[in-house]
């Protein structure tokens, strides 16, 4: 039973298409929802503010800086992270909200070793 | 199970009448004072009165709360010694008889040196996730000996202060007693300067009191300056002076008149090269506010007054005005409905504060 519900869940997993994923980040709080964030080469992230306040998402990370500017709420705003990375991420107004995106070439592959590794 | 359902609903309509009142005499027109309670601004869709209570702070698990420890916290900070000429303490700057500032408009340093930023009050400095009117200590521990090495400040060195330290006796004994094994080290003097600070608590303000539970702690004008403080179409201020210790730990341009200067300060974007980082400043915790007079990081401000006037007005050099500064118009008995409220925020100092985040 067991072996069988692992079976449709990996089918469904190979099932997706190999295309750009869209990922979604909330500001609420004076928090990112997601301390860190792993995606595939060419995905798109999603910035959008619940807060009552206006925020600045930004990143200064060589290569992969990006500055999203005056954030009012209740806005969406999109990034294209185009290398591969590690991105921090933080607001400049409130710089205890941050958060890394680890942005990977095949992050399937890269999973499939984890988990070898951790089955050996 | 339906039927019981229905009971508890209607249970809890009972419950919410009275505060749906509350609200319905709120939103009809002008507020009678005595209509103000904690029930009914749980009522309005503000900050919470519940949310500014303030916990005991905290001491990191890497400097766990020692009674030793902080005696000679205490000690060190009151002491001359830790200058480079000897002749100032931290306690100069940061004198418990004013507000645990200087009453000064900027810090005055070494050799009486006018600074170019005024004097942060240490209260409740605990609460604090990032520190110095620029962000440029991380806590505590790594600000400590900043300004005692600051030329402009305490002009010591690292080397030289240790070595009189050392050369102390009575304080050979006082660390061996606190870090036995360890002694004067650099760290440990961080650590015990640091500690220290983290006592240094007001949590007990008529506003305090109130938000405890005592409808009387306060009077109706701070009742009216408080509605007016977090509503976001009145003062707003609670958009960055957040609860529970009254910031956002987050920096802001407020439009003070210096920004307009030729080589204004740039303030936070020395740490962040971001444009709304020009000219953006901490924004400061506000209790025990009343004591340290004079305002704003240039202490342009001389009085509340003056410092809920120039949010009133929208500020001066506006040309990078913080986003989050939005202030509706403000009457001069709202205004002083403000003042009153900021005055009920100081405390005593004290207390208990040995709470560690997990003992070692």
């Amino acid at each position: 039973m067991r072996c069988k519900a692992i079976v449709v869940i990996v089918a469904l997993f190979l099932a997706v298409p190999a295309m750009a994923a869209e990922h979604t980040v909330i500001q609420k709080n004076l928090k990112f929802d997601q301390p860190m964030l792993t995606i595939k080469k060419g995905d798109k992230v999603f910035f959008v503010n619940k807060d009552g306040v206006t925020h600045n998402v930004f990143s200064a990370t060589p290569n992969s800086e990006f500055n999203l500017g005056k954030f009012n709420p209740g806005s969406r705003k999109l990034v294209e992270l185009g290398e591969v990375a590690v991105v921090d991420v933080e607001c400049s107004i409130h710089p205890g909200m941050n958060m890394t995106i680890f942005i990977l070439q095949n992050w399937r592959k890269k999973l499939d070793k984890a988990v070898s590794m951790v089955t050996e | 199970m339906c039927a019981t359902r229905k009971s508890r609903m209607q249970a809890r309509a009972r419950k919410c009448l009275p505060m749906m009142f509350g609200a319905v005499i709120f939103l009809s027109g002008p507020v009678a004072a005595q209509d103000i309670t904690a029930a009914s601004i749980e009522a309005m869709d503000f900050v919470p009165l519940s949310s500014w209570k303030l916990p005991e702070p905290r001491h990191p698990k890497t400097n766990p709360y020692r009674k030793e420890r902080v005696e000679l916290g205490k000690k060190l900070f009151f002491d001359p010694l830790l200058s480079g000429n000897g002749k100032m303490s931290c306690a100069t700057c940061h004198n418990p008889n004013a507000g645990w500032s200087d009453g000064l408009a900027t810090a005055r340093g070494h050799e009486g040196k006018v600074l170019a930023r005024a004097t942060p009050t240490i209260v409740n400095v605990a609460y604090n996730t990032i520190l110095m009117w620029d962000g440029r200590a991380p806590n505590l521990e790594k600000q400590a000996l900043g300004p005692v090495t600051n030329p402009d400040e305490m002009a010591n060195t690292r080397r030289n202060l240790l070595k009189t330290l050392r050369a102390q006796p009575e304080y050979v004994a006082a660390f061996e007693k606190a870090y036995p094994g360890i002694g004067i080290t650099r760290s440990t003097v961080e650590r015990s300067l640091a500690m220290y600070q983290r006592t240094i608590v007001s949590r007990n303000s008529p506003f305090d009191r109130w938000v405890a539970g005592d409808e009387k702690a306060v009077s109706a004008n701070v009742k009216r300056g408080y509605l007016l403080f977090v509503n976001p179409d009145k003062g707003n201020c609670a958009i960055c002076h957040q609860p529970p210790s009254f910031t956002d730990n987050g920096f802001h341009n407020i439009g003070l008149a210096s920004y307009g200067s030729k080589n204004p300060d740039q303030g936070r974007y020395k740490q962040r090269k971001v444009p709304v980082a020009r000219g953006a400043f901490k924004t400061p915790q506000l209790r025990n506010i009343s004591e340290t007079a004079p305002y704003f990081h240039d202490g342009s401000a001389r009085t509340l007054e003056d410092v809920v006037r120039h949010y009133a007005k929208g500020g001066v050099a506006t040309s990078n005005l913080s986003p989050n500064m939005r202030i509706g118009k403000l009457t001069d008995q709202e205004i002083a409905d403000l003042v009153a409220f900021l005055k009920s925020l100081t405390g005593r100092i004290g207390g208990k504060n040995k709470t560690t985040v997990a003992s070692q």
